[in-house]
């Protein structure tokens, strides 16, 4: 009923991976905000922070396969902006052949949407596989999030593994009972697992809970503390994307 | 659901953000009380199990499938302020570490899934406990009402902030009947998952929901904001099939030649606020506004009665 930790497939010969957490989450912030804050249209700014982003990536990722498989959750956002050059009818027509007009809109729409949530998705890619879970959490405990956030986000992720493994025992012996994921009739089973995981969950939460508390827990939940390093290339970049973004301003 | 980076342009991403940072804020300052107590670790397992629940996709047909939100659920068990953060936690921790949800599209990921959805929630349960009182089977009912409506408000207000910011030029209106009859379906599973574990922990575990252990109900203003949300989100709903053409009156007026006798310029005319050309958002501000006056003077109205009585 343990789970399993979390795996840790950490990229140790990353370059970032002994720079503090705090500093990685607030440049990934800075530097998506900021891609997220340009127009596609001004050309210059837009490549200046992706530059920057495509850095970030390439110091914290260990191969582009890695990040290409974890990509799927995109994929129909992906497939959905293909489509908008063909749907969307602004602007002037760049391209016709008989019926179909591409309008250049839609084609601005389509890399506007394309260029930033791949760019999203690859930060949050890089900052996971430098850092891991509970290191993230120190560095929003750093960042002076309340207390009762911090709290709840550790145990919710500590359990996350427990009810995942929980969860796949269930769907085994669901599974082998001849159950099928049909339609929303089915939801009523759903519903029932989802209860019984709760209800096992609950049990085994106090428990531990209570064995935190016998053992002198007060709310700090991190006792190992470990040297970490700031890095002045993170910190460069930011400045730039920020001073990028300032330019883009007046562009 | 979950919204990538730059499907809705910044500024009313930057809005979402300031928004639900100052909402969790409230409900930070809100379960402080709660800090040191069991419910901490209660919460903890919550987001955990909600987490999964996310991650299972169950078919509704046409191809597409949907997943729970888990924000009715979330505030029935553990009450709004430790419910919102609850969920906001999940959709951080999938922002972050599981990179589903943009990082600039946090703040309406957060908006949309975990605060309409718990406000929402907690409003129709809380209403629905006054009215049908809090026997366990009306807050099996209940909870199955709470989590449909709240996920097909949560569909609406995505449909506000696409509206005002989308930056994708596909019209409006086919996004909201895209949206809106999906989230339907969805929220249909989403109400049986919900009643469903609501009825499993009642029977087992009632100490621990806290629908049932809270007897009386403390603070006013989270049912309130809740009505607010819902009644606003509501017209939305309705906004798109009021008819333009005259009602029954204005067009007797107009055929007898008496409808040009304008007596006082008022500010709402016509259901639209000056100064804001995009009649969609204006109809519904004004309605906002009308609802809000018609609240004000119930409660004045209730307020002078208890006084006499």
């Amino acid at each position: 009923m343990s789970g399993n930790h979390p795996p840790t497939n950490l990229n140790t010969e990353s370059y970032l991976i002994d720079v503090a957490p705090a500093q990685k989450i607030v440049s990934v912030l800075v530097l998506s905000l900021s891609l997220a804050f340009n127009d596609i249209r001004n050309t210059f700014t837009f490549t200046m922070i992706l530059f920057c982003i495509v850095c970030f990536v390439y110091l914290s990722i260990p191969s582009i396969k890695f990040l290409i498989r974890r990509m799927y959750v995109i994929i129909p956002f992906i497939l959905f902006s293909l489509f908008l050059p063909f749907i969307s009818k602004s602007g002037s027509v760049i391209y016709l052949y008989k019926n179909i007009a591409i309008y250049e809109d839609g084609v601005f729409e389509m890399s506007n949407i394309l260029f930033k949530s791949v760019a999203g998705v690859s930060m949050a890619v890089a900052l996971s596989s430098t850092t891991s879970q509970l290191e993230i959490i120190k560095g929003l405990g750093r960042l002076k999030f309340p207390k009762i956030f911090v709290s709840i986000l550790s145990f919710a992720l500590r359990y996350i593994s427990v009810y995942i493994s929980e969860f796949q025992r269930i769907r085994l012996s669901m599974r082998s009972r001849g159950f099928k994921n049909k339609g929303l009739s089915d939801s009523i089973s759903l519903a029932y697992a989802g209860s019984a995981m709760l209800i096992r969950g609950f049990e085994r939460g106090e428990k531990v809970y209570s064995s935190m508390i016998s053992r002198g827990f007060d709310g700090n939940l991190f006792v190992t503390k470990r040297k970490w390093n700031q890095s002045k290339l993170l910190y460069f970049l930011c400045i730039v994307a920020l001073i990028t973004n300032i330019i883009g301003l007046f562009l | 659901m979950h919204v990538p980076d730059g499907f809705i342009n910044a500024p009313v991403s930057a809005t979402a953000g300031l928004i639900s940072m100052g909402s969790l804020w409230v409900s930070t300052k809100a379960s402080n009380k709660f800090l040191g107590d069991k419910f901490i670790a209660i919460a903890g397992m919550m987001s955990a199990l909600i987490f999964v629940l996310q991650m299972i996709n169950f078919p509704i047909g046409a191809g597409t499938s949907g997943h729970l939100l888990g924000g009715a659920l979330a505030v029935i068990i553990l009450g709004p302020s430790l419910g919102i953060i609850c969920v906001s936690i999940v959709v951080i921790i999938q922002a972050f570490i599981f990179a589903d949800g943009g990082l600039s599209a946090l703040g309406i990921n957060i908006l949309n899934m975990s605060i309409v959805t718990g406000l929402i929630g907690w409003f129709v349960i809380d209403t629905w406990k006054k009215i049908f009182g809090d026997k366990n089977f009306s807050l099996i009912l209940g909870s199955f009402v709470a989590g449909m409506i709240s996920v097909v408000m949560s569909s609406v207000a995505f449909v506000v902030e696409y509206a005002l910011g989308g930056t994708v030029s596909v019209a409006i209106s086919s996004v909201f009947i895209a949206m809106v009859t999906s989230h339907f379906l969805i929220g249909i599973g989403e109400g049986v998952i919900t009643a469903f574990i609501l009825s499993l922990l009642l029977k087992v575990r009632s100490d621990l929901v806290f629908i049932s252990i809270n007897k009386e109900a403390k603070g006013k203003s989270v049912p309130l904001i809740g009505l607010l949300l819902f009644l606003s989100l509501g017209l939305l709903m309705i906004a798109p099939f009021a008819s333009s053409s005259p009602d029954g009156l204005e067009t007797i007026a107009q055929d007898f030649n008496f409808s040009n006798q304008k007596s006082i310029a008022m500010f709402l005319e016509d259901y639209s606020i000056p100064l804001i050309s995009n009649s969609f958002i204006s109809i519904i501000l004004s309605g906002i506004l009308g609802v809000s006056i018609l609240v004000v003077f119930i409660n004045l109205y209730l307020n002078l009665t208890r006084k006499k009585s």
